[in-house]
């Protein structure tokens, strides 16, 4: 720089206008400072943010620094060109068109007619607001006005560029193309003077703020630092101490100064991020809506970090990222914060993370409600930054990152794991309750605090997750004659003699919801009632208020007779649902009455088959049998339900599992929009396997 | 007088902001510049009809005399006016722009002596026609729109800051200017008016400067010398009053509007 000269110098600068205050009876005519006092120096190549509330004087700041006022007292000294961007449409004369305004512009910033034109072609591309250029500009949109103006603004050379907030005005594109554009105006050494309430750009673009209240400036620093403190101060108790200072002699209006000062410093307190990391390198950042997990010097979570997900009400997808934040208490084990949702959201979390001996960290949520309107929806979602991994497939414990070994375990049995890919490499994990029938409630108004979510981040070795990952879930085993049935997790595998006659997903049953087809093995299971030859079970489901009783019984050596029933908790939209049976590719042709016929051989993409069938046997039973070399007759016979139909495909196309897969559906039309709360049938049949080898 | 030094350091602000304000005078009707005269000319025949046959003025060329008092009256009417709301009219620039304010009641000034000299010129033929000895006093012609124009701006500078602060001034302008036309001998002439009143045309302080016009244009009698030194003492105080007042409230221009 060879100009050592500061760009802005503003030495105890005074400024005051005069105002008349109209009431019905009289005119009152006081003189209002909107600065009182305030020194600061800019140097060239500073980009500054001005931040403040309405009405803190930066506007007035910022009129003195393009020397449009003089102070009323103290010195302001400017060196170097200035170009502003105050007022939307501050310069432009509505009557003429853009060009013509461009060119009257022109000779304001004392540029000759010949500098302009030479300027235009660029001006009008950064504009790019089309043949407007040659309409009158009261025509044009608020849009267009900025995108002139700001265009102008920043191809006149300025030394100093001062903007007042109203790029918020032009749409996304335009703005990111001005904040490039000031970001290189920043690097040729200019100075940059931004006003905005928009934090991100005032991160982005500047490294520097001034914070100014009340015609003071009263934090000039680091611009990070200054966003904090801006968004600390709460409106209501400034409001509140001048109206108490206006009635206060000076010793009391000093005690309610000094009161209200302590009050920020703990709300400052209460509301700044908190840390708590632990040996192993696990580190946790805990900050008003967003709780981020760090493994050393690599973030694990992204945008919203580790959330809450609840229904209240009709309020579905309640978020912790929308709630009240206050940290009860810190120390280097533990953080307990207490979380509030406004509005007629009548809940209360308590968040605990504390380090264990183990070096992990636990969380435990506890929550509130009023008046009890809590339903099932809750679940903790995280965000990752990469992929995440279930090792040990159920249920019980989620890997954050293919690349780590941190493990988020869940510490309650009523919560199962879910995963979903939401963008492109990254991924939400998540614990989610299941759904359940209501338990008859022991006490009255749910006042209590009750156990929301349990778990721990945990960091495992190698050698421990693979282990995780061999499951070693105990089937349930029914047995008549040599045919077995094996029931594990919402599925079942069909044997006989040793063979496996199933394959895949074996028998399940599956939802269609929103789109999305949700399965009886995402459910959690529980024995209800079983011996040998009759086993009776209860699935809970996640996502879908569903609760699915399957009753399955084997009728002699060849016959099985099932029974399954669900119990919708809450009006659902259920678009389709299925049992299903996937058979063993080794099955070759299948038969309904007369014909034998083949499957298709090559199970494709291409080659997709799919058939509905709607015939019955003599007896007037619906019945679909498979053959195949060497193995069982298997029939599929269910006792058809109104609208139900029975459905076969090769199941190739479905994932990487050769099968023939034998449905029985029912498809609800779209006049048809929800399933009512209610208890359904949802298939009754036998399944036969005869012969064979 | 800084408001005249502009014409040298600011004259691309000023020649842009009188193209300006004539573009926007004009913009989207079909005669433009050519209302500059039609409207004087109009106003001259209405009154000239009016004051010849149903008053019966006993005044020679009686539409000649109305054109050569007309045409600088409502320059200056028009420039009045139009300087009085100069400033709240021009606040985007004034919001803009640290320039020189003065720039912008002067330039509602050129605007309008542009438009004066356009009409002047127009006319100037007939004028030429009837009283050939018109060509001898042209350079005493040029004098008396110098003069008139130094008068008029020192008149707009003041009006322009004054009414900033007191909106109410321009409320009474218009009234004030009508109530003044009538009071100057523009449609009548010095002789008509009874001795006892003679002494309300001799305050007048525009009465000189008409007088030099006439002088040029229509040839009145004599006294010349004697209202252009009234004239030129009129163009300094006008001018050094209202560069005063201006350059006082200036600084708080943007504050009050």
């Amino acid at each position: 720089m060879i100009d050592k000269q500061p760009a802005i110098a503003f030495r105890n600068v005074f400024e005051a206008y005069e105002v008349e205050i109209k009431t019905d009876h009289q005119i009152i005519r006081e003189s209002f400072e909107a600065l009182k006092g305030v020194s600061f120096t800019v140097q060239p190549g500073e980009s500054v943010a001005v931040m403040g509330p309405n009405g803190a004087g930066k506007s007035t700041m910022l009129r003195l620094i393009a020397g449009l006022l003089r102070p009323e007292k103290g010195d302001v000294n400017i060196h170097g060109r200035v170009s502003s961007l105050l007022d939307l449409g501050a310069g432009f004369h509505p009557e003429l068109t853009g060009r013509d305004n461009l060119l009257l512009n022109a000779s304001l910033y004392n540029f000759s007619r010949a500098d302009m034109n030479a300027r235009l072609e660029s001006i009008l591309a950064f504009a790019d607001i089309g043949k407007f250029i040659d309409v009158p500009v009261r025509c044009y949109s608020q849009g267009m006005y900025v995108r002139l103006a700001f265009s102008l603004a920043i191809h006149v050379d300025p030394d100093i560029l001062i903007i007042d907030d109203c790029l918020a005005v032009g749409d996304d594109n335009f703005r990111l193309k001005s904040i490039d554009k000031v970001l290189e105006f920043r690097t040729r050494g200019k100075t940059v003077i931004l006003v905005t309430h928009d934090f991100a750009a005032a991160r982005q673009v500047c490294d520097r703020g001034l914070y100014i209240r009340e015609g003071r400036l009263l934090r000039d620093g680091p611009v990070e630092e200054v966003i904090a403190s801006y968004v600390t101060p709460v409106k209501v108790d400034a409001d509140r101490y001048r109206f108490l200072a206006a009635k206060l002699d000076d010793d009391e209006r000093r005690q309610v100064e000094q009161d209200r000062l302590k009050q920020q410093e703990l709300r400052e307190r209460r509301l700044a991020p908190v840390e708590l990391s632990v040996a192993g390198g696990l580190r946790l950042i805990a900050a008003p809506g967003k709780v981020q997990l760090f493994m050393d010097s690599c973030q694990l979570t992204d945008e919203d970090g580790i959330r809450v997900l609840f229904d209240y009400g009709d309020n579905l997808d309640v978020t912790s990222a929308t709630a009240k934040w206050r940290v009860l208490q810190t120390s280097r084990d533990s953080v307990i914060c207490l979380l509030r949702w406004a509005g007629n959201i009548q809940v209360s979390q308590i968040w605990r993370w504390a380090r264990t001996a183990s070096g992990d960290i636990d969380l435990r949520i506890e929550m509130r409600t009023r008046d009890g309107r809590l339903t099932g929806n809750r679940r903790v979602e995280c965000r990752l930054t990469g992929l995440g991994d279930t090792p040990g497939g159920k249920n019980k414990s989620v890997r954050l990152g293919a690349d780590n070994n941190v493990l988020f375990i869940t510490g309650s049995s009523d919560q199962v794991t879910g995963r979903y890919l939401y963008s492109k490499g990254r991924e939400t994990i998540y614990f989610l309750s299941l759904w359940d029938e209501p338990k008859p409630e022991t006490s009255g108004p749910e006042r209590r605090w009750k156990p929301f979510f349990s778990g721990t981040f945990h960091v495992a070795d190698q050698e421990k997750i693979a282990a995780a990952n061999i499951v070693d879930e105990k089937p349930h085993v029914l047995t008549g004659g040599d045919v077995q049935l094996f029931f594990a997790g919402g599925r079942a595998d069909l044997g006989r003699s040793g063979k496996r006659l199933t394959s895949g997903m074996g028998l399940y049953t599956s939802l269609y919801v929103r789109g999305v087809w949700h399965d009886s093995a995402q459910a959690r299971w529980s024995v209800l009632n079983g011996d040998d030859a009759r086993l009776l079970v209860k699935g809970c489901w996640p996502w879908v208020p569903v609760v699915q009783f399957w009753d399955i019984q084997m009728e002699g050596s060849d016959r099985i007779q099932i029974n399954l029933r669900m119990k919708v908790l809450r009006d659902t939209p259920i678009r389709v649902y299925e049992t299903a049976l996937m058979l063993n590719s080794d099955y070759r042709q299948w038969s309904s009455g007369g014909h034998v016929n083949a499957f298709p051989s090559d199970v494709t993409k291409d080659d997709f088959f799919r058939i509905c069938l709607s015939s019955r046997d003599a007896d007037g039973k619906n019945y679909l049998a498979c053959h195949g070399e060497g193995m069982p007759e298997t029939v599929f016979a269910p006792a058809l339900l109104p609208g139900q139909r029975i459905v076969l495909e090769n199941a190739g196309h479905v994932g990487a599992t050769e099968a023939r897969l034998l449905h029985c559906m029912k498809v609800f039309g779209h006049q048809e929009p929800f399933m009512p709360a209610g208890e359904y049938q949802l298939f009754n049949g036998h399944i036969y396997i005869k012969g064979g080898s | 007088m800084k408001s005249l030094s502009l014409f040298i350091t600011h004259r691309d602000i000023l020649w842009n902001l009188v193209g300006k304000n004539l573009k926007a005078r004009y913009a989207g009707s079909v005669l433009g510049i050519l209302w500059a005269f039609i409207n004087p000319l109009l106003l001259a025949a209405i009154i000239g009809f009016v004051f010849t046959n149903i008053f019966r003025m006993p005044v020679e060329n009686f539409y000649l005399f109305i054109i050569a008092g007309m045409l600088p009256w409502s320059c200056l009417a028009g420039a009045l006016q139009e300087s009085a709301l100069s400033i709240p009219a021009h606040v985007s620039l004034l919001k803009q722009f640290s320039i020189p304010r003065e720039v912008v009641p002067l330039s509602v000034v050129v605007t309008h002596f542009v438009l004066f000299l356009t009409a002047l010129l127009a006319v100037l033929p007939i004028f030429i026609l009837s009283y050939p000895k018109t060509v001898m006093f042209l350079p005493l012609l040029a004098a008396a729109v110098l003069l008139w124009f130094l008068f008029t701006l020192g008149l707009a500078l003041l009006l322009s800051s004054w009414c900033v602060q007191n909106r109410d001034v321009h409320q009474i302008l218009g009234t004030f200017l009508t109530f003044w036309l009538w009071l100057t001998p523009v449609f009548y002439s010095v002789d008509m008016i009874p001795e006892f009143y003679r002494w309300m045309v001799l305050v007048n302080p525009v009465y000189p400067f008409l007088q030099i016009f006439r002088e040029s244009l229509w040839h009145a009698s004599g006294g010349i010398v004697r209202f252009l030194a009234v004239g030129i003492l009129l163009c300094g105080f006008s001018l050094a009053a209202g560069s005063y007042v201006f350059a006082r409230k200036e600084g708080d221009f943007l504050k009050r509007i």
